[in-house]
């Protein structure tokens, strides 16, 4: 489902946009520092500060999660549904990594940190125009 | 409750985006050009390019609700505003040019930072077609990251 050419706009170099869904249709959307490959179907969402959005995803399951691939600058629109949240384990811990080192790279030491990861399967992958 | 401040983040290099849902809660991201304010304190005008602006412009047929991301490329200030759509239109030759003329604001500055060819490939998005939402502003919220994330400020 998740194509090999996706995975460099899951460095966190560009971030990206989550857009969820609350119990009386109204949309939310919001940056999310960091989504994380977990394998072929399912990618992670940082929980730093995405409180609506994860009263929302809690709710309703689903996201549209808009990434940026860093070198050619096209668009890749991913629909989701919210699988599990996880606050410790070995994904836990490679997503906390990676997160201290987009940290560092924009100077948000002091602000990000991470809360849990919110796995979500992949139901569809779209790939937009450039810009 | 659209302040001044709110209104120079709209004429700035910007990153502009809107959130949509149809009534099965099919949530759907759109990226847009443009946002103006109106004389109106609590009324925004969002422009919506007809390059992927399609199925955003069908759910807002069956549910007006929008939520609007505006984040400054010049310093990462965020804000999310969420409204009632309140009518669609498509846009007027003035209004596709003032579109295009608001996108190329951006499209200069993304060349600066990102290098020539990101800044003719941004301009060779310009649209020639497109629509005009007016929104009816509900909730204002910062979102840019750090402590004031999350919080309503109207």
């Amino acid at each position: 489902m998740i194509p090999d050419s996706l995975k460099n706009s899951l460095d966190g170099a560009i971030p990206s946009m989550i857009v969820s869904v609350d119990e009386n249709d109204m949309p939310n959307v919001t940056i999310v520092s960091q989504v994380f490959y977990v394998d072929e179907n399912h990618v992670a969402i940082s929980n730093q500060f995405l409180s609506k959005t994860i009263r929302n995803l809690t709710a309703t399951k689903r996201a549209a999660i808009q990434l940026i691939d860093p070198i050619e600058i096209f668009m890749w629109i991913l629909q989701v549904e919210f699988i599990r949240e996880e606050k410790e384990g070995s994904l836990f811990d490679d997503m906390n990594m990676q997160l201290e080192a987009i940290a560092s790279m924009t100077g948000m030491q002091d602000v990000f940190k991470l809360k849990s990861a919110f796995v979500c399967r992949v139901h569809s992958v779209e790939k937009l125009p450039k810009a | 409750m659209i302040t001044d401040e709110l209104k120079k983040q709209f004429e700035i290099p910007g990153s502009f985006a809107i959130g949509t849902t149809d009534l099965h809660k099919n949530p759907r991201f759109t990226r847009i050009p443009a946002i103006f304010a109106t004389e109106n304190e609590d009324e925004i005008i969002l422009m919506v390019s007809e390059i992927n602006g399609l199925k955003a412009i069908d759910q807002l047929k069956v549910n007006p609700k929008i939520a609007v991301s505006c984040n400054s490329q010049l310093d990462d200030t965020t804000y999310q505003f969420k409204g009632i759509v309140t009518a669609v239109a498509e846009l007027n030759a003035s209004e596709i040019e003032a579109m295009n003329t608001r996108k190329s604001i951006t499209a200069k500055w993304a060349g600066e930072m990102m290098g020539p060819d990101f800044g003719v490939s941004y301009g060779k998005m310009m649209s020639e077609n497109g629509w005009k939402l007016n929104v009816k502003v509900l909730e204002i919220y910062n979102q840019t990251p750090g402590k004031m994330a999350g919080k309503r400020i109207s």
